[in-house]
């Protein structure tokens, strides 16, 4: 008897163990070959007036067939276009034209177009936190002309245009002329009551009939969230340094003796913003710490000397404070506080802050911003002099 | 013929009890109201929560080896005392309803298009498995999911560390006073307060004297845990904490370590569902032994299924749809669960310190 019971246990388990193979996902389970995978989405208004949006899809067969050879030979993914009343709307009708249901999970860019991002992209940002497939994680950008181009532009390094996006994203640390802002970092700014929003800006260039990517600043939005202008690469550098986020970057000033230039890489940065209210007047005080070294120098200074580097030094600093100056005075004129100075006050004076707030927009322009530049040149590094042509 | 045999020693109460209360708290995220400051809330919930142990501790320690129903009995004598604990239960049972009902509503949000009845129904088959195998399996059984939990926990909080931004916790208390004080209360409620129900498990315990001691210990580490999940929530997620339905969840989401180490969902889906188990199933056993021992059965085990149906049915009539939950989960959860968390206990503790001195003053005869 108690090897009868035993024997039904063991017959029940493995018939538990072997259905995990046929129930995993119970009425929700989706086989891969029924799904069309999103790499990338861009969201544009058409000339005609309507929203549309286009997913980009991967082909699998196509990804593989690199290694047999065949290079070239076909696209690796395929851009679908659905329009619809909402977001949501126009991205679930793309399945009109595709061959499964779209799985946004592995959605790496979402693309607004020039002329929707400047009417506002409020509506379309709900089903991006709303929705459990996508992920906080993807990078929103904004196209300069119509996100669809952009999305359709082919690069040879990668095959999907998506993929490649947001690998170029990353890679602007590299510079620091601009900076990835994925969703998360969006919201926050989109939420906040004095922030307003920046994203990185990409266009399609063209040289001898290739076309290419170029990520070329960052586009400034409105408290509605309306495109309102664009920050070139030095206004952008000064933004980051005011926000902390440069990571590397090149800067390039006058050698202090001899005509020429030379190049400071910059090893590290770190900012601080400090509010201050004395007689209900706010000051901001930017503390910007910087690091870098002498990566290359087009002249026949005498690099022995150390006042060659303290002159070297101050340059720095000068060129910091002028990104800086440059970024600041875009802001002003644009009435947009993209570098978080009024989230800055609200934390240390709460109280102070509840009285600012609605004039806010009046009162950013006027405020004294006081930059500090701290700067440190390391010493170099393979070669201690310059090239002298004798 | 008892009804449970089984005894459990100390270590694997606070254990339980680690489990019970991270139980939902683990997806829920602590002190919504509070956003930023939910460390704080967290802190004053587990001062009140420490409050409402001492009563249930107090309770313990004049009736060793006694359930809630058998002190009920004693304190109030057979009828009234049955009418006490008869309340004890139904809250048991509801309790265990809301929490099986959030368990099914966190799983609907992948599994969009199954059933929430079979969501239910597969959890509610594993917590009537362990109830009807007595207070040793559900003990034991706690040690491996809540050991889990805990790494789990540890290791996600470490992975988000360089997504933390500490700024995100300022400006301290910039909420309205009243705000604070109802997530704070919500908290002590919601888990500290449901521990209730350890009532009817410490009355197994190996040393008697030990349960108070052991039960502080599981609110201090589980205390510890919460705080540590209140300060990295909001750091992690700034000022969009307020949209997010499950904070932790959400946290567990944004891990990105090298484009490597993401989608980490399953964690929390993982230690959800091991936590959620612990909670449904020593809330089920509560409310079964319970009723085994108003009844004066001999054994408790006729009765597993028909309550878990019962449970089930609950929980799958209460609400159209979870956000209700969530609001009352907020709303009123804390003011609802009052009476049968603290006022209860305590008249019952007045009561039995009364009937004890009656007995020891010479005059008594009672």
């Amino acid at each position: 008897m108690k090897y009868l019971v035993f024997k039904k246990i063991n017959f029940i388990s493995a018939l538990l163990i072997f259905s995990i193979f046929f129930c995993g996902g119970c009425w929700d389970r989706h086989e891969l070959d029924s799904l069309a995978i999103v790499s990338g989405i861009a969201l544009d208004k058409n000339n005609d007036g309507q929203i549309s949006s286009t997913a980009q899809l991967i082909d699998p067969g196509q990804l593989k067939s690199s290694q047999e050879g065949n290079k070239g030979e076909g696209q690796a993914f395929w851009n679908v276009r659905g329009t619809g009343n909402t977001t949501f709307d126009m991205l679930r009708n793309c399945t009109h034209k595709s061959p499964g249901k779209l799985l946004v999970s592995h959605c790496q860019v979402v693309i607004f177009g020039e002329d929707l991002a400047k009417e506002g992209i409020k509506e379309n940002l709900d089903i991006l936190v709303r929705d459990f497939e996508f992920r906080d994680t993807l990078w929103l950008l904004v196209a300069e002309g119509k996100g669809s181009e952009v999305l359709e532009t082919k690069t040879r390094l990668e095959k999907i245009p998506a993929f490649n996006i947001s690998k170029m994203v990353r890679t602007q640390d590299f510079n620091s002329h601009a900076i990835g802002v994925n969703l998360h970092d969006f919201i926050n700014l989109a939420i906040s009551p004095a922030t307003s929003a920046v994203v990185p800006i990409i266009r399609v260039d063209e040289t001898n009939n290739e076309k290419f990517l170029n990520i070329s600043g960052m586009a400034v939005f409105d408290r509605n969230l309306k495109l309102i202008s664009k920050l070139n690469k030095e206004e952008s550098r000064g933004l980051l340094w005011v926000i902390g986020k440069i990571k590397t970057g090149i800067i390039v000033v006058n050698s202090p003796q001899s005509n020429g230039t030379a190049s400071l890489e910059i090893l590290k940065a770190s900012s601080k913003i400090t509010p201050e209210i004395k007689e209900n007047e706010v000051e901001i005080i930017v503390n910007i710490k910087a690091q870098s070294n002498l990566g290359d120098i087009q002249s026949i200074d005498n690099l022995l000397y150390p006042e060659i580097w303290n002159t070297l030094n101050r340059h720095q600093s000068a060129a910091i404070e002028h990104e800086v100056g440059l970024a600041l005075d875009k802001a002003r004129h644009l009435n947009a506080d993209i570098f978080g100075f009024g989230e800055a006050i609200y934390k240390k004076y709460p109280r102070e802050w509840k009285q600012i707030e609605p004039y806010w927009q009046e009162v950013f322009p006027t405020i004294d911003v006081k930059v500090q530049v701290e700067t440190k040149l390391s010493m170099p590094s393979m070669a201690k002099d310059t090239i002298k042509l004798k | 013929m008892k009804l449970e045999g089984g005894r459990i020693p100390s270590s694997q109460l606070t254990i339980l009890a680690i489990g019970f209360l991270l139980g939902s708290s683990i997806i829920l995220g602590p002190g919504g109201a509070a956003e930023n400051n939910a460390w704080l809330a967290v802190l004053f919930g587990l001062g009140e929560g420490l409050v409402f142990l001492s009563i249930y501790v107090q309770l313990q320690k004049n009736y060793p080896h006694k359930t809630l129903i058998e002190m009920n009995d004693i304190i109030y004598g057979p009828y009234l005392g049955k009418l006490f604990s008869i309340c004890y239960i139904i809250f048991f049972l509801h309790t265990a309803s809301l929490v099986v009902r959030s368990f099914g509503a966190f799983f609907g949000i992948i599994l969009v298009s199954t059933p929430l009845s079979l969501l239910l129904i597969s959890i509610l088959l594993v917590c009537a498995y362990a109830v009807r195998n007595g207070i040793e399996v559900i003990a034991r059984c706690s040690l491996l999911l809540v050991v889990l939990m805990i790494i789990v926990t540890i290791f996600n909080t470490a992975l988000v560390a360089i997504n933390m931004e500490p700024s995100n916790l300022l400006p301290f208390m910039d909420i309205p006073i009243q705000e604070f004080f109802k997530a704070s209360h919500s908290i002590s409620t919601l888990p500290f307060g449901q521990t209730i129900v350890f009532l009817m498990i410490v009355a197994f315990l190996n040393q008697q004297q030990e349960a108070g001691p052991s039960l502080l210990k599981a609110f201090l580490i589980f205390g510890l845990f919460f705080l540590i999940i209140a300060l990295r929530n909001p750091m992690v997620m700034g000022p969009q904490i307020y949209l997010a339905t499950y904070p932790s969840f959400a946290v567990v989401r944004s891990i990105n370590i090298a484009d490597i180490l993401t989608r980490l969902d399953i964690l929390i889906g993982v230690s959800f569902l091991g936590a959620g188990f612990l909670k449904i199933t020593v809330l089920y056993y509560g409310a079964v032994l319970g009723i085994a021992q108003i009844l004066n059965m001999r054994s408790y085990l006729p009765l597993v299924l028909p309550i878990g149906a019962l449970i089930l049915g609950v929980s799958l009539l209460q609400y159209d749809a979870y956000i209700y939950d969530i609001n009352d989960a907020l709303k009123y959860y804390p003011y609802y669960s009052l009476p049968f968390e603290f006022f209860l206990p305590l008249i019952t503790l007045v009561a039995a310190k009364i009937r004890t001195y009656l007995q020891a003053s010479p005059g008594g005869k009672v």
